[in-house]
């Protein structure tokens, strides 16, 4: 589990330690996920999931431990809040790095373990926790939103990809969530809009269902979220076009720039 | 923009040195646009240069810090530039099994970040023409691999997949600026960097193939009429985007199982 030390990544180890998991927890923050393995009986690995030789050193660390790996949740990511003309371009390398290539490399330093949980009819799982924006232009965050839809190639075509070798790869997509890493505060004092913003309890439940029932693609909600990437996919010109009301309303009405759906910190 | 009396209109052309790059380059200079010419051989840039005029910058828009000295240095000479097409892309075959994850990460950064460096350093620019002249462009040339999952070159549909949030983000935060931003979606086109030898070979995949030029054609035609977004050609390529918003891992699976091992554009 990436991302482990707040938001949907805790909201998640704590589900499948529930449910009889043993975790492996992963994030940068080593006190925080030193009281969470502790608390779940789960293990920390502290980890920057944006730099690939942390990720391969951990993983050989984790192969040794356990040989057999039947899940990896890909959950790390982290905010960039503010339109491409004017982001800072350092921000545009790490948003790229955590959100979309940490998985990748996550997913290939593991794949020995995947493999041979999967080998004897066995099965594995591995579980992207992408964005909304992953697969709608989100022009408030679009540096998020360039590193999310790669992520969400990613993850569809290692799904077609594994098809048939019982390593089964699962979509998550959440709109708007409010953790640490991602608090929504505009979104929450609005009148109507928070109704949108879900709590990562319910995605934890939905990755879970995920695995579980071997759903390939999950939009938490459902609504209003799967109809706007449908609508997205038939129109994007129109759909991106919403986009820009969006960007010109934030930076009328706020100083630090918007929200953006989620995919943790 | 069509029928004004310009005088002398520059464009920065990157990946310039052969396929769309060259066509679009060829076919500015032709319409009276003074062309700079990005590529990372300058060799190739300057017998191109001198045969349609132009500036050539040698550059490798996966370097951010030579992304930042060349267009200093473009910006230094000309304060306008009326466009900027973001045509350097390179290949990525494979899975995200089997693909090495430098050309993963390569992928990545030649095809998406080296736009968002060249464009930001150029912005400037793209700002001076805007309010001089009234308009300014950014052409993205992204591929129809960055709306469709393609897993036989997987690597390159994700690497194209941030490309085109990029440019559509890009679109949405420049409204009304008089900077228009236009995605370009080619399918299969053959260019030296993608030849497609075994599509091309077969009289179905002909059909489903363009040449640079076809491409170009509707780079200008994007910048003339303002459109947002261009699939090149659009069948059967448009109908796959709508197919994959409505059944995502069918269509995914289709593309890995029907598709020859070469890949979408550019």
């Amino acid at each position: 589990m990436t991302g482990a030390s707040s938001g949907i990544g805790e909201a998640t180890a704590r589900l499948l330690a529930g449910r009889g998991w043993r975790c492996v927890l992963l994030a940068r923050r080593e006190d925080r996920l030193r009281l969470l393995a502790e608390q779940l009986d789960g293990e920390a690995e502290p980890c920057d999931v944006g730099d690939r030789a942390a990720v391969e050193a951990m993983a050989a660390r984790v192969l040794a431990r356990h040989p057999q790996v039947h899940l990896v949740v890909n959950n790390a990511g982290i905010a960039a809040r503010a339109t491409l003309d004017k982001v800072d371009l350092d921000l545009v390398d790490e948003v790229a790095r955590v959100n979309y290539l940490g998985g990748v490399w996550m997913t290939r330093s593991l794949l020995p373990g995947l493999r041979l949980a999967a080998g004897t009819g066995g099965r594995s799982h591995v579980v992207n926790v992408v964005s909304i924006a992953g697969a709608v232009t989100f022009a408030p965050s679009g540096a998020y939103a360039a590193a999310k839809h790669a992520q969400l190639a990613f993850s569809r075509s290692l799904r077609t990809t594994f098809h048939g070798t019982g390593i089964d790869v699962h979509t998550i997509l959440p709109g708007y969530v409010q953790t640490e890493g991602f608090p929504q505060r505009s979104l929450l004092e609005h009148r109507l809009l928070r109704h949108i913003v879900v709590q990562p309890e319910r995605v934890a439940q939905a990755i879970v269902k995920a695995v579980e029932r071997g759903r390939s693609e999950v939009v938490v909600p459902w609504f209003p979220y799967r109809p706007a990437m449908v609508l997205h996919g038939v129109a994007p010109v129109l759909v991106s076009r919403l986009g820009s009301r969006v960007v010109r309303t934030s930076r009328a009405f706020q100083a630090k720039g918007p929200e953006q759906p989620a995919g943790d910190a | 923009m069509t029928g004004a009396p310009a005088p002398r209109r520059v464009a920065v052309v990157t990946g310039a040195s052969s396929g769309i790059g060259e066509a679009t380059a060829r076919l500015l200079a032709e319409r009276g646009w003074h062309c700079v010419l990005v590529a990372r051989s300058e060799g190739a840039l300057r017998s191109l240069a001198a045969e349609i005029g132009g500036e050539v910058e040698a550059c490798d828009v996966a370097e951010r810090a030579a992304v930042a000295r060349t267009t200093s240095r473009i910006l230094e000479r000309h304060p306008a530039v009326h466009l900027l097409v973001n045509s350097a892309g390179i290949l990525a075959r494979g899975s995200f099994v089997d693909a090495p994850l430098e050309l993963v990460e390569r992928a990545l950064t030649v095809n998406y970040l080296g736009g968002v460096w060249t464009t930001r350093g150029l912005l400037d620019g793209l700002r001076e023409a805007a309010r001089a002249s009234g308009r300014a462009h950014v052409a993205t040339i992204a591929s129809i691999g960055g709306t469709i999952v393609f897993t036989p070159a997987a690597p390159y549909s994700a690497s194209k997949h941030a490309q085109v949030a990029f440019s559509r983000s890009l679109r949405a935060a420049l409204r009304g600026t008089g900077i228009e931003v236009h995605t370009i979606l080619p399918g299969f086109v053959t260019t030296p960097g993608f030849p497609h030898p075994k599509l091309f070979a077969t009289r179905l995949g002909r059909r489903f193939v363009v040449g640079p030029d076809r491409v170009a054609a509707e780079v200008l035609s994007a910048i003339e009429r303002g459109k947002a977004e261009v699939v090149v050609p659009w069948f059967p390529y448009g109908l796959g985007a709508m197919a994959q918003a409505l059944a995502p891992t069918l269509t995914a699976r289709v593309l890995r199982d029907a598709a020859y091992p070469d890949e979408p554009s550019a």
